[in-house]
């Protein structure tokens, strides 16, 4: 019955997608918008594939930036979370500096990192792990401090170390958190290597798409976002799966019926 | 006597609230005893004290003649809700304590499984706490507490969460399982038909700042059951054990 449902909803959002699309190509066949603004699916579809090859190599780049820079987001997203709940002193003292940091726009940034660090990979990375620390932090504190307070003692009363503290309860307690914090970070590193590539440098989506602006190609532009699309996307299922991986546990929360008591 | 704890002279204030008055009680070996009182008046905080999770402000904490107060990890402690770990299954949830221990998996899991058939929950080893019945949930969290110590055990309204029939399911079964096993358990209740049922001693706590107001000796012949209730001599020690408790100081 529920599955049937789900099904239901799935061809419900598919066909308003589709029928979306549709609209969309009938404003160019229809010659209502002209296509030099606005061009149709088939034509960036057509775009896309044309340049396959070129897409695909500078798309390459800028993934590699976006998971170079999210992998050291996280590492040291948690590496500080982790402190900042263990540490209450730290906490005071550096939790108001790490929120007031948040209120720098990082765009203004990648200019003066450009200016830095050259037109490599570096400064883009940076930007790419500046855009994601902050949400890896902030929800894995969140994760861990909203611990059961009750289960705490409980721990306290077994006599359990700090180290086991954290293994048993804490951090599995934090990951629902901690993973909607990646998943917000990791449609941002996307973003942020593409922010990074507009500074300047020499490949990446971001620099492609620049170049193909310049010449008026409106359609190889879409085709460009269309990739920039899939490839966050793609990121983002890729926690998914991760996610359903680390919480095995999550899976029999509803799908599962209650078994009866046995004794009743 | 053969008083295997012991607490002495208890007292504890919270900011603005005096909670416990001077209480002094004692738990015998094999014995089990309840705790009765009105609700919020310090029971589980004198839990806390016990099982060294919270310090008194004076008085002591005494087991096989030995001072624990404020000393964690001897004695184990069991909460109303079960507080079992969502992301493992039942029979690493039972085993925590083992493992807290340092105890390897392996050997954890041989030590609990033979305990899974008296406990109810044999067939559900690997069964996450979510797919449970509230009932078997309370029997997972009853058998972690008996895996951590044996030999005291501090139950904390075990069965308060669980519907009336389900409860009253558990009193038989609780009462069952403590022919099998020889642990002194101190249980803490609202409910006078289970402390009777269970019980070889009751002390009544009065409201706050929580005093012993009295302690009832219970000795109906065992083993009890549903026809115990008809007996006159439960009958009456329902009703002064009632009294005691709804009798409230004056000052109020
Ligand atoms: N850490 C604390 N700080 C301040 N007040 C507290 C603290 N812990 C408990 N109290 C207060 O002390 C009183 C006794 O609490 P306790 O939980 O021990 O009562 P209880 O008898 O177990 O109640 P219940 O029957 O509801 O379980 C309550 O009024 C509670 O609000
Ligand atoms: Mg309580």
């Amino acid at each position: 019955m529920k599955k049937w449902r789900n099904t239901v909803d799935h061809l419900m959002s598919a066909g308003v997608g589709v029928l979306f699309l549709f609209l969309w190509e009938m404003t160019g066949r229809l010659q209502i918008l002209p296509a030099y603004l606005l061009p149709p699916p088939s034509r960036i579809l057509l775009a896309m594939v044309r340049n396959a090859d070129l897409l695909w190599q500078h798309a390459r780049i800028t993934l590699l930036q976006a998971v170079v820079g999210f992998a050291i987001a996280m590492l040291l997203g948690c590496l500080l979370a982790l402190w900042l709940d263990y540490s209450p002193l730290a906490r005071k003292t550096l939790y108001p500096y790490l929120i007031t940091s948040q209120t720098v726009p990082i765009i203004v940034l990648a200019p003066l990192f450009a200016m830095w660090f050259g037109f490599g990979i570096l400064p883009k990375v940076l930007i790419v792990v500046l855009v994601c620390f902050f949400p890896i932090t902030i929800s894995l504190m969140e994760g861990l401090a909203t611990v059961d307070k009750e289960l705490m003692d409980l721990m306290h009363a077994m006599d359990a170390s700090t180290w086991q503290k954290y293994r048993w309860v804490k951090l599995p307690a934090a990951m629902p958190s901690l993973f909607s914090g990646l998943k917000i970070s990791g449609t941002y590193s996307i973003m942020g290597a593409v922010i990074g590539e507009w500074i300047g440098g020499r490949m990446g989506l971001g620099v492609y798409m620049l170049r193909v602006r310049q010449s008026f190609a409106t359609d190889q532009v879409f085709a460009v976002i269309t990739v920039i699309v899939i490839l966050s996307i793609l990121v983002l299922k890729i926690i998914q799966l991760a996610e359903e991986k680390a919480m095995p546990w999550q899976q029999h929360d509803q799908s599962q019926e209650e078994p009866v008591d046995q004794q009743k | 006597m053969d008083s295997i704890l012991e607490a002495k002279n208890i007292k504890k204030s919270f900011v603005r609230l005096h909670t416990l008055e001077n209480i002094s009680l004692h738990l015998n070996r094999k014995e089990f005893v309840t705790i009765l009182g009105p609700s919020g008046c310090g029971k589980s905080t004198l839990f806390s004290i016990i099982a060294g999770i919270a310090l008194p402000d004076q008085g002591d904490v005494i087991i096989e003649g030995e001072k624990y107060t404020g000393i964690a990890g001897r004695v184990s402690f069991m909460h109303q809700k079960d507080l079992l770990l969502p992301w493992r299954n039942i029979l690493d949830n039972v085993c925590l304590p083992l493992f807290l221990k340092g105890i390897n998996q392996r050997q954890a899991h041989a030590e609990a499984l033979p305990h899974f058939a008296l406990f109810g929950l044999e067939g559900f080893e690997k069964y996450y706490p979510a797919q449970l019945s509230g009932g078997m949930r309370q029997r997972a969290a009853l058998l972690r507490t008996f895996m951590f110590s044996q030999d005291i055990m501090l139950l904390d309204e075990p069965f308060g969460g669980l519907d009336a029939l389900t409860r009253q399911t558990m009193q038989q079964w609780l009462m069952n399982v403590m022919e099998e096993i020889e642990s002194s358990v101190l249980l803490i209740t609202h409910d006078v038909d289970e402390a009777l049922l269970l019980s070889d001693r009751v002390y009544v706590l009065s409201h706050r700042p929580a005093e012993i107001r009295k302690e009832f000796r219970v000795n109906l012949k065992r083993p009890r059951g549903l026809n115990s209730f008809a007996e006159p001599e439960y009958i009456q020690l329902k009703e002064s054990v009632l009294a005691c408790l709804t009798d409230r100081p004056s000052e109020e």
